[in-house]
């Protein structure tokens, strides 16, 4: 059955079925039902439609199964008889197809699996094994796997299928207008993810209509092994008269049917909305078309749920960090199933622009197959590089690949015993793997290594693995041990690339180790390496630039005298400090202008020998914050800008205020008080506004967020203060802000009021007879006017 | 039925956060790409821990200023009442970015202001674009049901529907689960955690 489905997509357009959702409620089954459960209590009407489809050209149709699984189905209920369900409803189309091939429909369960979600992985492996035996036993042909908003559901359903039967499996998957699934997963690292994990057919079902798809199909079909799968809606859904249509004719259908053949699709259908004549003039448009045959075209590349990453020019960046080996938090937090360092360690390494992160959760007293299950949920909800599971233990390899929602690349396979084993594993679950040269004893030169590589490719090859596949490590051993470490590594990366034409990395850091200045080493044989042809190195992504420099070179030859002559010259290096020549000054105005926290310290006690506090002050510093809230106001700087430039304004006054006192000089402008009202507990813009004005000189009292009516009354009695700063982001909380103006003129108190917040405006601080500042840069301004009044 | 959402995956939305902090296509003159402030949103992500619950209450009847669910839950409103018109049920979602943002937010106001300043703007867009992400995963089934879902959705505090229903809404979404508490002024702490309501008509 698999060979003729496959003769049949190389000869021409695969005709799939339309709706059944839609159609089945055009012919009165009613809202609220489980539609496969009204479709067996009305099996004619059910017949009738897979009878339309298949009079309208169809070459498949699918069964009425798409809920009929074990959660689905308790929601009607049904507690068994899942397996029987499926079963009566592959009957039903079975029993009319004459001919007609039959896919088992499985549809999603409705809820997000882990590490996404609370559905245990293997559970939903078992649920959808459920519905497949049922299917299985209704004799359908095929299966297909639809509307899959999550990668992991897709792969969860695809290995059941896989386990169970080797029968032809199609699998789509549902992507919004914007080109993405629900769960953010793009079309392409879906495809890879899929066609390696041995999906017969990748495609799209539902949600667009077919333009959207085309775009979808054309971006898929260069990185397609399998032919490609088109099942849209009858266009976007749009409401005319209060109704909802899916408003696309079936003559505009078909139009579209051709566009998605000359993308690339090579199944096509429709989805909701589409009816038996929009197949049929789709059949009449596309029949006699073309199909393009996908390419047998290898790849090296490697997925996350959200995104890929491409073996090809690009020189790739594999993190090393994540392992715990000499990194005392990573084991201390690990031990304790605390993911903050590893947290930490993945963002850290994004941010230095790796492209891989490789995980290693090994060390004594941990149960390494838990824990890197563990690992891999926190990593793939905290970051889009793909992952490299690092481990020397089979069934950890085994566990992570199962569970990893994509693409992996395993670290390493080496020559030993469990060798074939391990391969099996790899290629069932479709990831790549690094080739480690060693076998039971450490090659000494080149041609051990490369006898070691040669074996592994050989037994790889009988799984059906080629160089694409594969990555191969030039074993970089340290050259404080074997002096020709260096110039065996080279040869490998060497061989690999020009005669093998295959991937290359190494393990950068184990170059240098026992020496100092690793990072120079480092970098200067990742230089060589590169030069070499090496395509990528697990390292720190900090050490990632390559450089020259010939006495390092000359000790990675292992020339002689070479390492006496660089410790000598490392151990003698001291820095040099640069000449400044722009002006105190200057640099001053720049730190406020810039936000350089970290320096105005360093600047103001070099001004502080040449001026006075009170002049740095008010002809330096003073002058670049007004420059800032020009900026601001400008939006040549935004926010963060602003703040940053402010508080190295408030870093600076802290620590000119010693010498305010000395010289005697009291800065204050004002007294200014500060409340977020009664009822709401936002106060970052209060907040703000508390920085810019003690920035600006004056004395600022903050009582907090959620203040009491009362309590602010209280303070105005207290602290007597210039302008009272009322704040509400609530249009439910502002009201308290009335409140508290009229008790303070209830009170015979009658400091100024200024108001501000997301939800109020001028005309509601005017009615209160208050000012109003869109913003914190307006609130100073509008503030020291209020002073000077 | 609840429906709790504990991992929830949306792409980062640097464009909004940036436009909430000012930042103006063309004017402001930093690189947008490559600036300190993106690694800023960056390192906030791991304080951010986005959850969601949702549930359907179907509609029982609707009057001139009230809608009468099952349940015995009554809401006096005419903004629900235009909302709801011609809707079977009413979909009610919460959403919050989590208590460790917030608590992270306050530490940082006294040291790291500019920073707590991104990412008090990461927390709401997160959490803005989490009901976006639980209406797309509602609107995929709904299709299925032949139902959909109203373009506009509205919370407690909106016009005439009065904050008090929060208190209500908390109860029945349980939103205990998700860390949330609520004040007896009818706000939600941790900030950054909101509910909305939307329809769900037939087609």
């Amino acid at each position: 059955m698999k060979n003729r489905i496959i003769s049949l997509f190389k000869k021409r357009i695969v005709l799939l079925d339309g709706a059944l959702g839609t159609e089945l409620h055009k012919l009165g089954m009613p809202d609220g039902v489980s539609p496969e459960l009204w479709c067996l209590e009305n099996p004619n009407v059910l017949s009738d439609l897979h009878l339309k489809y298949i009079n309208s050209g169809s070459d498949i149709i699918y069964t009425a199964t798409f809920g009929a699984n074990r959660l689905k189905l308790s929601l009607f209920n049904v507690k068994k008889d899942v397996s029987d369900i499926n079963k009566r409803l592959a009957l039903i189309a079975k029993e009319v197809s004459s001919g007609c091939l039959v896919a088992g429909d499985i549809g999603p369960l409705g809820k997000f699996i882990k590490p996404f979600g609370e559905l245990d992985f293997e559970e939903a492996v078992d649920i959808f094994k459920e519905q497949i035996k049922g299917l299985l036993l209704g004799g359908v042909d095929l299966f297909v796997i639809e509307t899959m908003m999550d990668i992991q559901e897709a792969r969860a359903a695809l290995l059941a299928v896989k386990e169970l039967t080797d029968k032809f499996v199609i699998t789509t998957m549902t992507f919004q207008n914007y080109g993405k699934t629900i769960s953010g997963n793009d079309p392409i690292s879906s495809l890879i993810t899929l066609q390696s994990l041995g999906a017969d057919a990748f495609g799209l079902n539902c949600s667009t209509g077919p333009q959207d798809m085309v775009k979808i199909i054309k971006l898929l079909k260069p990185y397609s092994n399998i032919p490609l799968v088109a099942k849209p809606n009858a266009g976007i859904p749009t409401v005319l008269n209060n109704k909802t249509t899916f408003n696309m004719s079936p003559i505009r259908f078909s139009y579209f049917g051709e566009k998605l053949v000359l993308a690339g699709a090579n199944f096509i259908g429709g989805c909701c909305g589409t009816t038996p004549e929009h197949i049929a003039l789709l059949n009449k448009k596309i029949k006699n078309l073309k199909p393009i045959q996908p390419k047998n075209k290898k790849f090296s590349i490697l997925t996350s749920p959200k995104k890929f990453v491409e073996f090809k020019d690009n020189f790739i960046v594999i993190g090393e960090k994540i392992n715990p080996t000499n990194r005392k938090e990573l084991q201390e937090d690990l031990k304790k199933e605390k993911f903050t360092t590893l947290r930490y360690l993945a963002k850290e390494q994004e941010k230095h622009k790796a492209s891989l992160l490789d995980v290693n959760v090994s060390f004594l007293g941990v149960k390494e197959k838990e824990l890197i299950k563990k690992a891999i949920s926190v990593l793939v909800n905290i970051t889009e590089l793909p992952l490299v599971i690092d481990s020397s233990d089979l069934n950890t390899i085994k566990e992570a690949l199962r569970f990893y929602p994509a693409r992996a690349l395993v670290n390493s396979v080496s020559l030993n015993k469990n060798t074939e084993e391990l391969l099996s594993i790899i290629k069932k679950y479709g990831a790549m793997f690094i080739i480690l040269p060693i076998s039971k004893k450490i090659p000494k030169d080149f041609k051990e290594k490369k006898d070691i590589i040669k074996e592994i490719i050989k037994i790889a090859k009988k799984f059906g693995f080629t160089k694409e596949d594969f990555i191969i490590d030039g074993l970089a051993l340290t050259i404080s041990s074997n002096e020709n470490s260096a110039i065996e590594a080279l040869k490998v990366i060497k061989w690999a690339n020009k005669v093998l034409k295959a991937h290359t990395t190494i393990g950068l850091s184990n170059i240098s180790f026992g020496l100092p200045k690793r990072d120079i080493i480092n970098r200067v044989f990742l230089g060589l390496a590169k030069k070499a042809g090496l395509s990528s190195a697990i390292c720190n992504p900090k050490d990632n630039k390559p450089i020259k420099n010939k006495i390092v070179e000359d000790l990675l030859f292992a020339k002689k005298g070479a390492l006496e002559k660089f410790i000598k010259y490392y151990s003698k290096k001291s820095t040099k400090t640069k000449k400044v020549s722009v002006s105190i000054e200057d640099r001053l105005f720049n730190a406020i202008l810039n936000g350089e926290k970290d320096i105005i310290v360093e600047l103001l006690d070099e001004a502080l020998l040449k001026f006075k506090a009170q002049d740095i002050l008010n002809s330096y510093l003073i002058p670049a914050i007004i420059k800032v809230g020009d900026l601001f106001e400008k939006k040549e700087y935004f926010l963060p800008q602003l703040i940053l430039s402010a508080e190295t304004l408030k870093k600076a006054i802290e620590h000119l205020k010693p010498h305010f006192e000395k010289e005697n000089i009291d800065i204050k402008k004002g007294k200014i008080l500060l409340a977020t009202v009664e009822g709401d507990v936002h106060d970052i813009g209060k907040n703000i506004v508390g920085l810019l004005l003690k920035n600006y000189g004056f004395e600022v009292i903050d009582l907090g967020k959620d203040v009491k009516s009362k309590k602010i009354i209280s303070a105005i009695k207290k602290y007597l203060p210039d302008v009272v700063g009322l704040s509400a982001l609530m249009t439910t909380t502002m009201l308290n802000m009335k409140k508290v103006i009229e008790l303070s003129k209830r009170h015979k108190l009658n400091p100024k009021f200024i108001l501000g917040g997301a939800v109020v405006n001028e005309p509601f601080a005017t009615s209160l007879g208050a000012s109003y500042a869109k913003d914190a840069v307006s609130a100073v301004k509008a503030i020291e006017n209020l002073v000077k009044k | 039925m609840l429906r709790f959402f504990d991992s929830i995956h949306i792409d980062i939305p640097y464009q909004d956060i940036y436009k909430r902090l000012g930042y103006r296509e063309g004017v402001t003159k930093i690189e947008k790409e490559d600036n300190e402030f993106k690694n800023y949103i960056l390192d906030g992500l791991q304080f951010i821990d986005l959850k969601a619950v949702a549930l359907r209450i179907p509609i029982k009847k609707i009057n001139i200023d009230k809608v009468y669910f099952k349940g015995n839950l009554i809401i006096k409103s005419k903004l629900l009442v235009s909302l709801l018109s011609g809707c079977v049920e009413m979909l009610c979602i919460a959403t919050t970015s989590g208590k460790k943002i917030i608590e992270e937010i306050g530490k940082l106001e006294k040291k790291d202001f500019a920073r707590a300043v991104v990412y008090d703007a990461l927390a709401s867009e997160m959490a803005d674009f989490c009901f976006d992400w639980v209406i797309g995963v509602f609107l995929q089934e709904l299709k299925r049901e032949n139902k959909e879902l109203t373009k506009k959705r509205i919370s407690c505090g909106y016009s005439d529907f009065s904050i008090k229903y929060q208190k209500k809404f908390y109860k029945i979404l349980n939103l205990k689960k998700l860390g949330i508490s609520i004040t007896k002024d009818y706000m939600l702490v941790p900030e950054k955690s909101a509910i909305a309501v939307l329809g769900i008509k037939e087609k």
